[in-house]
C-alpha cells in the first residue's frame, strides 16, 4: 500500500535460536575434517578442521616440503582437489606422487610474483580443498589476515610452507595459524659412506597453536622418503 | 538404439572445396610481411620443437618439406626467410578468399584458414556446369592474387577435399557425379585422417580405401566402433556429414547486444567468450554438439557480416571465440565494405548439430560439483597469470628427478607414458627428492685433499667425496657423511656436439656441526661442473 513505510524496530528472528539450531543442515563430524593419513593422528589428535591454516617451517633438508605433502595426500586420494603454489619452480612432481598425492587433482601454480601472491592464494582457496603455498619473503599482515578469513569462509585448508635459507631466518607468517609445525630435523637411514642408499627417515616436528596436541609438543613421524 | 548406417546411406551432395596450399605463407605475403619470390617458411613450436608448418614453392624447390625442424630447413636453403606462425594473420587474410568466392554462392562454409567449401548444385546450374563454375572461381581467385589456390569438385566433402589436392598442375580436378567411389578407391588409407585407424588397417594388409571398403559393414562397426564406421562410409564416397537435425531449434541461437556499440575487436572478442560459453551450455544441456556454426555480426548502421564455420569434431568455446575474432578482425580491417559503425550485435547460430560425445562420470569419487569448482578456479588463475603458469606433473622417462617429470599446462591432455624402470638403467632410485632445481645450483664438490672429485670413463671415482662447498650453508660448506654413486651415463651420445658425460651422487651432508643437522641431496657433475640437482627436503 503506498504511504505505508515499514517501521524500523528491533530485529525479531522468526524462530527461536534453539529451534533454528536444530534446522541447520546436518553436517557429519567427519565432513568438517580434512581426511588425514593415519600416521598424522599423533600430530593432530583432534584432526585438521576445514578452514584451518597450518604453517610448516624448517631448515632446508629438514623435511618441510615432505611434511606438507603428507598433510595433503589423504585428501586428494579421497577425491578432493589440491593446489601447490610453487614460488621458485622447485617442487618435485615425482616426490608428490610418491607421497600419495593424486596428481590429476593437483594443480601446480608457478611464476607468481610477491605482489600477486595474496591474490593468487585467495583465488585458489575459493575452489580447492587444500592449498599448499610457499611463503614469500614479505607478506603484509593485513593480507595474511584476509587469507585466514578466506580459508575459514571457504572451508579450505591453507598450508603455508616456509623453508629458511641457511643464512637467513625463515620468512614469518604474520597472522594467526591453527597449528605451527616446525620441522626440526630429519634423521636419515640407509646411506653410509660409500654404501647403501637413502631409504627412510624420521622427522622431528614441534607443534604449537590451538590445534596442536599441546604447546611446544614434539612428535616424530616416520617417512618412506 | 539405432544402429548407424541401418538407414540407407544418403547420396553425397555435390561439393566444391577451395584449398590454398601452404596458406600461412600466402597469408604472410598478403599481409606484406614477406616479399613475393623469396624462399619463405612459416614455423611454429610444437611437441618436436620448432618445425616448419608451411613452405613457399621456392623453399620446397630447395627440398624443404613441412614438419622438418627449423635448423634443418635453414641448412637446406641458406637465404631462407623464417617467420613465426600467426593464427590471427591466417584467419584475417582468408577473408579475402571468402570474398572472392562469395560472388558465386552465398553458402560458403569456412573450414579453417586456407580451406573452404560450398555446395555446387545451385551455382553450377546457374553458371552452366561444374567445369565453367570451376574455371570462373579460379579466375576470380587469380584476380585477387591467390594464384596457388586449387579447386576440387566431387560428391561429398571428403572426396572434394582430396580432389582439390589431386589436380596436379591443372589446379582444378572435377570428379564426375557418381565417380567418387572410383576416384577414392586407389588412395591410401592414410587420407582418412585417423592415424590410429590407418596404422591398424595397414597392419591388417588393407592399404587402399577400396580394400577397406570391401570389408562387411557390420564387422567394421563391431570392430572399429562409430568413428571407424564413419571412416568406412567416407572411404566409399558416401556422405560423411554427421547425422543432423533438420532445423536446429531457434532457442539454441545466442546473441549479445553491445550498448554502446563496440568499435574495438578486442572488447568484442571478450564478449564473444561469454557468449560462446552460453552457446555451448545450451547445447550441452540438450546433449548436443555443434559442428557448423553461423557467426553473424551487425553494426549500429545495420550492416551485416555473416560467415559459416565448420569444424572437424565439435566446436569448443575457444575455437568459437577464435573464429569470431578472425571474422570481426577481417571485416573491420577490410579495404572494401568495411563497417562504418561500431558493433551492435553478435549472434551465434548453430547450423549443424550432432549428438555430444558421450561423457561418462567416474564411478568413484565423481563429485562433479567439487570438480567443476576446482576447474573454474584453476582456469581463473590461468587467466590471471598465463596459460602455462598452472601446470600438472606427468611421469616421464628419465634418470634424474628433473628428467622424470614433464610439466603440462593445466587443461592439456595428460597422456601418461608409464616409465619402465628397465628402460632407464642408472636411474636414481626412490625415495624422490621434494625440491628439484633446474638448472642445478652450482657448488664445489671436493675430496679430502680439496681436489674436485672426478669420475673415470669406467665410472670409478678419483677419491671418496669429503665436502660440498656451498655458500648457502652456514659454515660455507658441509662435510659428506654418507654417499651413494656415482651413477654415470652419457647424455645425448648420438650427437657429437651435445654429447657429455654426467655423474650423479646421492649425498648426506652434515650441514651444521653443533646441531648435527642432516641434509640429503643429489649432486650432478657434468663437464667438470658440480651442482645441487635436488634436495630431499
Amino acid at each position: 500500500v503506498p504511504g505505508v513505510v515499514p517501521v524500523p524496530g528491533p530485529a525479531r528472528p522468526l524462530l527461536a535460536p534453539e529451534v533454528r539450531a536444530r534446522l541447520e543442515p546436518f553436517v557429519a563430524a567427519h565432513e568438517r575434517q580434512l581426511p588425514l593419513l593415519d600416521s598424522l593422528t599423533s600430530m593432530f589428535p583432534a584432526g585438521v578442521a576445514r578452514g584451518s591454516v597450518l604453517v610448516v617451517q624448517g631448515a632446508p633438508g629438514a623435511g618441510t616440503s615432505a611434511f606438507a605433502l603428507q598433510c595433503a595426500a589423504a585428501a586428494t586420494q579421497a577425491g578432493e582437489w589440491a593446489a601447490v603454489l610453487d614460488l621458485d619452480g622447485s617442487w618435485g612432481g615425482r616426490a608428490a606422487s610418491a607421497a600419495g598425492i593424486a596428481m590429476e587433482r593437483c594443480g601446480v601454480v608457478r611464476g607468481v610474483t610477491a605482489e600477486q601472491w595474496p591474490t593468487v592464494v585467495a583465488a585458489l582457496l575459493d575452489g580447492m580443498s587444500i592449498v599448499i603455498a610457499d611463503l614469500p619473503a614479505h607478506v603484509r599482515a593485513a593480507d595474511a589476515r584476509r587469507l585466514v578469513a578466506r580459508a575459514r569462509e571457504r572451508a579450505s585448508v591453507l598450508v603455508i610452507t616456509s623453508i629458511e635459507s641457511m643464512t637467513h631466518a625463515p620468512a614469518q607468517w604474520p597472522a594467526e595459524a591453527t597449528v605451527r609445525c616446525t620441522v626440526e630435523r630429519s634423521q636419515w637411514h640407509g646411506l653410509a659412506a660409500g654404501s647403501g642408499l637413502l631409504t627412510t627417515r624420521d622427522l622431528a616436528v614441534q607443534l604449537d597453536g590451538r590445534g596442536a596436541p599441546g604447546a611446544g609438543a614434539r612428535r616424530a613421524l616416520a617417512l618412506a622418503g | 538404439m539405432t544402429v548407424p548406417g541401418s538407414s540407407a546411406p544418403t547420396a553425397a551432395a555435390r561439393t566444391a572445396v577451395v584449398w590454398c596450399p601452404d596458406w600461412a605463407v600466402t597469408a604472410a605475403r598478403h599481409a606484406e610481411v614477406v616479399p613475393v619470390g623469396t624462399a619463405v617458411v612459416v614455423v611454429a613450436r610444437g611437441t618436436r620443437g620448432v618445425t616448419v608448418q608451411a613452405a613457399s614453392p621456392e623453399a620446397r624447390a630447395a627440398g624443404i618439406t613441412v614438419g622438418i625442424r627449423r635448423r634443418e630447413a635453414e641448412g637446406l636453403c641458406p637465404d631462407l626467410t623464417v617467420i613465426d606462425d600467426d593464427p590471427m594473420r591466417n584467419g584475417r587474410a582468408f577473408e579475402a578468399v571468402a570474398r572472392a568466392v562469395e560472388g558465386f554462392t552465398p553458402r560458403l562454409v569456412l573450414e579453417r584458414p586456407g580451406r573452404l567449401s560450398f555446395p555446387t548444385r545451385g551455382p553450377s546450374r546457374y553458371f552452366g556446369g561444374d567445369d565453367t563454375l570451376a574455371a570462373l572461381v579460379i579466375v576470380a581467385l587469380d584476380e585477387h592474387g591467390f594464384d596457388t589456390a586449387r579447386l576440387g569438385i566431387a560428391d561429398g566433402l571428403f572426396a572434394a577435399g582430396l580432389a582439390a589436392r589431386a589436380g596436379g598442375h591443372a589446379r582444378v580436378r572435377i570428379v564426375a557425379p557418381g565417380e567418387s567411389a572410383a576416384f577414392l578407391a586407389p588412395l591410401p588409407v592414410g587420407v582418412l585422417g585417423d592415424p590410429e585407424l590407418a596404422s591398424v588397417l595397414s597392419r591388417l594388409g588393407l592399404r587402399t580405401l577400396a580394400a577397406f571398403h570391401a570389408l562387411p559393414a557390420p564387422d567394421v562397426l563391431a570392430r572399429f566402433g562409430r568413428d571407424g564406421f564413419d571412416a568406412y562410409q567416407r572411404a566409399a564416397g558416401l556422405d560423411d556429414e554427421p547425422v543432423t537435425l533438420t532445423i536446429p531449434p531457434a532457442e539454441l541461437t545466442v546473441m549479445h547486444e553491445f550498448d554502446p556499440p563496440e568499435p574495438r575487436v578486442d572488447a568484442a572478442a571478450f564478449a564473444a567468450k561469454a557468449l560462446a560459453d552460453e552457446f555451448l551450455a545450451r547445447l550441452t544441456a540438450r546433449g548436443l554438439a555443434c559442428t557448423r556454426v553461423i557467426i553473424e555480426a551487425e553494426t549500429e548502421h545495420e550492416e551485416m557480416h555473416t560467415r559459416t564455420w565448420r569444424h572437424d569434431g565439435a566446436l569448443s568455446a575457444a575455437a568459437l571465440v577464435d573464429r569470431a575474432r578472425w571474422q570481426l578482425d577481417a571485416w573491420i580491417g577490410a579495404v572494401r565494405d568495411a563497417p562504418t559503425g561500431g558493433l551492435w550485435r553478435l549472434r551465434f547460430i548453430p547450423d549443424q548439430l550432432t549428438g555430444a560425445p558421450a561423457y561418462q562420470l567416474g564411478l568413484w569419487g565423481g563429485d562433479q560439483v567439487r570438480h567443476d569448482r576446482a576447474q573454474r578456479t584453476l582456469a581463473r588463475v590461468q587467466a590471471m597469470l598465463g596459460h602455462d603458469h598452472v601446470v600438472t606433473a606427468v611421469a616421464n622417462g628419465g634418470r634424474t628427478p628433473r628428467e622424470q617429470v614433464r610439466w603440462v599446462p593445466w587443461g592439456e591432455p595428460r597422456d601418461v607414458v608409464p616409465p619402465g624402470p628397465a628402460r632407464w638403467p642408472g636411474a636414481v632410485p626412490p625415495p624422490y627428492p621434494t625440491r628439484v632445481f633446474d638448472p642445478p645450483i652450482p657448488v664445489e664438490f671436493v675430496d679430502a685433499t680439496g681436489a674436485p672429485v672426478r669420475v673415470s670413463g669406467r665410472g670409478e671415482a678419483s677419491a671418496a667425496p669429503a665436502r660440498v662447498i656451498w655458500s648457502a650453508l652456514p659454515p660455507g660448506a658441509g662435510s659428506v657423511t654418507g654417499w651413494a654413486g656415482p651413477w654415470a651415463y652419457d647424455v645425448r651420445w648420438w650427437d657429437p656436439r651435445a654429447h657429455s658425460r654426467r655423474t650423479v651422487w646421492q649425498l648426506l651432508l652434515d650441514a651444521d656441526v653443533n646441531d648435527r643437522r642432516e641434509l640429503a641431496c643429489l649432486v650432478t657433475v657434468e663437464r667438470g661442473r658440480a651442482g645441487i640437482e635436488a634436495i630431499y627436503d
